[in-house]
């Protein structure tokens, strides 16, 4: 390459690379090293999930991932931040009533829609059992029945279950460092999903 | 054989002037600008989709190193095989030997990067697992879908570059290197379904997708169409055959291909091909061969010198065993001229491209001096054709026989003591307004360039094939 040309595409690149990294800092993230919550996932959990069996959560209210990690992951694909944060920035265990979603009420004794629960899979890290809502054919909650993780694999659900309700199946991607999990919450996702 | 050589007529015009310099440079700078935007477009797509965003400790880290490694390393793993799938867009702007230097250059900064990729994903899993790094392997190895076969894949890179180290492939025969090297094919295609099930930079992103599958889909093409189908194809229509051998010197023999369309080939003075014989044994083994006669309607032919098991075969060749052709490659012709004063040098069995471009140069009685480098004038391949032509088109010819005149001087002894760069104004006083067009062993062209760029002559006119790599 000429000189000339060189410098220009140089300085182009480290603008585009600096946009680019700028445009990253308000993204999604696809890896659980990622370890933050999602605030619209940490709501359906912890409104809806019966028990736990994961070690890190014995609150019955609240899930592993909702309970010890700061809130502050915008939801995705929105680029603005989540809708009214309105549950404290740092959701302590014991975080008290959990702001209700506007769309739909996602506990699972709820008047509207129909809840089918997922075969226990049980796989390298623990077993995964989660139970579907659905509501004229769109999926409204997924509770974890079991959600066994070790490492930091835990921070994948609140993830998982965002991501199974905006894809209403288990179309979606891969999160790195995760990836048994992810496999076995789409197993036991589809499994219910196959019962409606 | 007494085929009668005739010469074809030399091109009537040819475009010159160092505007023709600057379009290649224009366009060599768009290829080059194009292939860095897909590094940039792995990295900055790596990049919004808040790559950096999620490191926070030690194992997010190597997590996003992997992933960054991963990306750059597999987007130069295919430029890298491009680079060496003779495409004929890029061989025309920089020649198959510039693109396989490049490749070369390209292999180790590729096995880092994969191998970088490796270590760092391994050792982050591990951390986050809590298991050392024998057991995390072991356990990606059994457990993670597709993670066997890159694993091998990996295992297959590294074989393939250690053997292309230069001390490895000075112990070992071309075509054991060549066989090893077709394992970079399979070590590949190992490595791509990770890719896609396990890695969370292309599943579920519409645009990533699009982007990785074009990518891929547009080297498989390239590699596919201009490696195996356009030369298979063109081998049904022209269907080329030994139609006869004719022995040159003690060393070398001309092979005469012909072929029910020998027109339709193609190619320029200058160009070579890769030369596949058709036989059970060696049809897996081309090699490069330029032309040593002008491109015409009525056959191929190839001077060849014994430089090796193959080359040796070739001497022996029988008269109608099938030959298919994959080129032209090279640009080592007139396209790249932009003088009217031509200087064509040539050592040794560095003659055939030489001869071809004498032959079929546009010029003027006394625009082109050619300078035939031999060991004994009197068994030198093509030497009486080069004086028929240079005859017979008013062209200067020297012809410098005998050994070497000192260790680092390209010319003969011819017992006055000068130097080469005297000897050369003598020869060619107007060398700084010529193109210089020089083929021969790899440590004579250097001497020669140097040489030549000592007496005046700019870089952008000075044009050089090695026939050895």
């Amino acid at each position: 390459m000429r000189k000339g040309t060189k410098s220009f595409i140089s300085i182009l690149s480290l603008g585009i690379v600096a946009a680019g990294y700028q445009a990253g800092q308000a993204a999604e993230i696809s890896s659980v090293f990622g370890a933050s919550a999602p605030i619209s996932g940490g709501e359906t959990l912890a409104a809806a999930s019966p028990a736990t069996t994961t070690p890190a959560a014995p609150a019955p209210e609240s899930t592993a991932a909702a309970s010890s990690q700061p809130a502050s992951v915008s939801t995705p694909k929105a680029t603005v931040p989540a809708p009214a944060p309105v549950s404290t920035p740092k959701a302590t265990a014991a975080a008290p009533a959990p702001v209700s979603t506007p769309s739909a009420p996602t506990s699972s004794g709820s008047s509207s829609g129909t809840t089918k629960t997922g075969t226990a899979i049980p796989y390298r890290f623990g077993t995964v059992q989660v139970s579907v809502t659905k509501a004229s054919g769109k999926i409204t909650a997924v509770n974890l029945l079991q959600q066994g993780a070790t490492g930091g694999r835990q921070s994948a659900f609140s993830y998982l279950v965002e991501y199974s309700i905006q894809a209403n199946g288990t179309n979606f991607g891969n999160l790195s460092g995760a990836t048994y999990t992810v496999d076995a919450f789409k197993q036991s996702l589809e499994s219910a999903l196959a019962k409606f | 054989m007494t085929t009668q050589v005739t010469f074809v007529k030399p091109t009537g015009k040819v475009r010159l002037g160092y505007k023709k310099y600057l379009r290649l440079k224009r366009a060599q700078d768009v290829i080059e600008a194009i292939a860095w935007g897909t590094v940039l477009a792995v990295t900055v797509m790596f990049l919004v989709d808040g790559g950096l965003k999620s490191v926070h400790d030690v194992p997010s880290a190597l997590n996003a190193l992997s992933r960054l490694t991963a990306l750059v390393g597999t987007d130069l793993l295919l430029i890298h095989m491009l680079l060496i799938a003779r495409v004929p867009w890029i061989d025309k702007f920089y020649g198959h030997d510039r693109a396989t230097l490049a490749h070369k250059k390209l292999g180790k900064p590729v096995l880092y990067l994969v191998v970088a990729h490796f270590l760092a994903s391994l050792i982050s899993f591990a951390i986050t697992d809590g298991i050392n790094v024998v057991d995390e392997m072991v356990n990606l190895f059994l457990n993670v879908p597709d993670m066997w076969t890159a694993t091998i894949g990996l295992f297959l890179m590294i074989a393939v570059v250690v053997t292309s180290l230069n001390f490895a492939r000075r112990k070992m025969s071309y075509e054991a290197w060549y066989l090893v090297h077709i394992m970079s094919y399979i070590a590949v295609l190992a490595a791509v379904p990770h890719q896609f099930s396990s890695g969370s930079d292309i599943h579920g992103k519409p645009v990533q997708t699009v982007f990785w599958v074009t990518l891929y889909l547009f080297v498989v093409f390239n590699l596919a169409w201009y490696r195996v189908l356009s030369p298979l194809l063109r081998h049904f229509v022209v269907g080329l055959k030994v139609d006869s051998v004719k022995q040159e010197s003690s060393d070398s023999v001309s092979i005469y291909l012909t072929g029910k369309n020998v027109a339709k080939l193609g190619g320029t003075s200058g160009q070579f091909y890769m030369l596949r014989v058709l036989t059970p044994t060696q049809w897996w083994r081309p090699h490069p061969f330029s032309i040593s006669a002008a491109p015409n309607s009525r056959y191929v032919r190839f001077t060849i010198g014994r430089r090796g098991d193959d080359t040796g075969a070739l001497q022996h060749i029988k008269p109608g065993t099938p030959v298919l052709l994959e080129g032209p490659y090279g640009v080592f012709t007139e396209d790249r001229r932009t003088k009217e004063q031509v200087i064509l040098v040539a050592s040794g069995i560095g003659i055939p491209p030489i001869r071809a471009l004498a032959e079929s140069m546009a010029a003027r009685p006394g625009d082109v001096t050619v300078i035939y480098r031999v060991r004994n004038a009197a068994d030198a391949a093509l030497l009486e054709e080069i004086q028929v032509l240079c005859r017979h088109r008013g062209f200067k010819l020297e012809i410098m026989a005998g050994p070497r005149a000192n260790h680092s001087s390209w010319m003969n002894a011819d017992g006055t003591g000068r130097s080469d760069l005297v000897r050369l104004a003598v020869i060619a006083p107007r060398i700084t307004e010529s193109d210089v067009f020089i083929c021969g062993p790899t440590g004579w062209t250097h001497n020669v360039e140097k040489s030549v760029l000592k007496a005046g002559t700019p870089v952008n006119q000075i044009h050089a094939e090695e026939f050895a790599w």
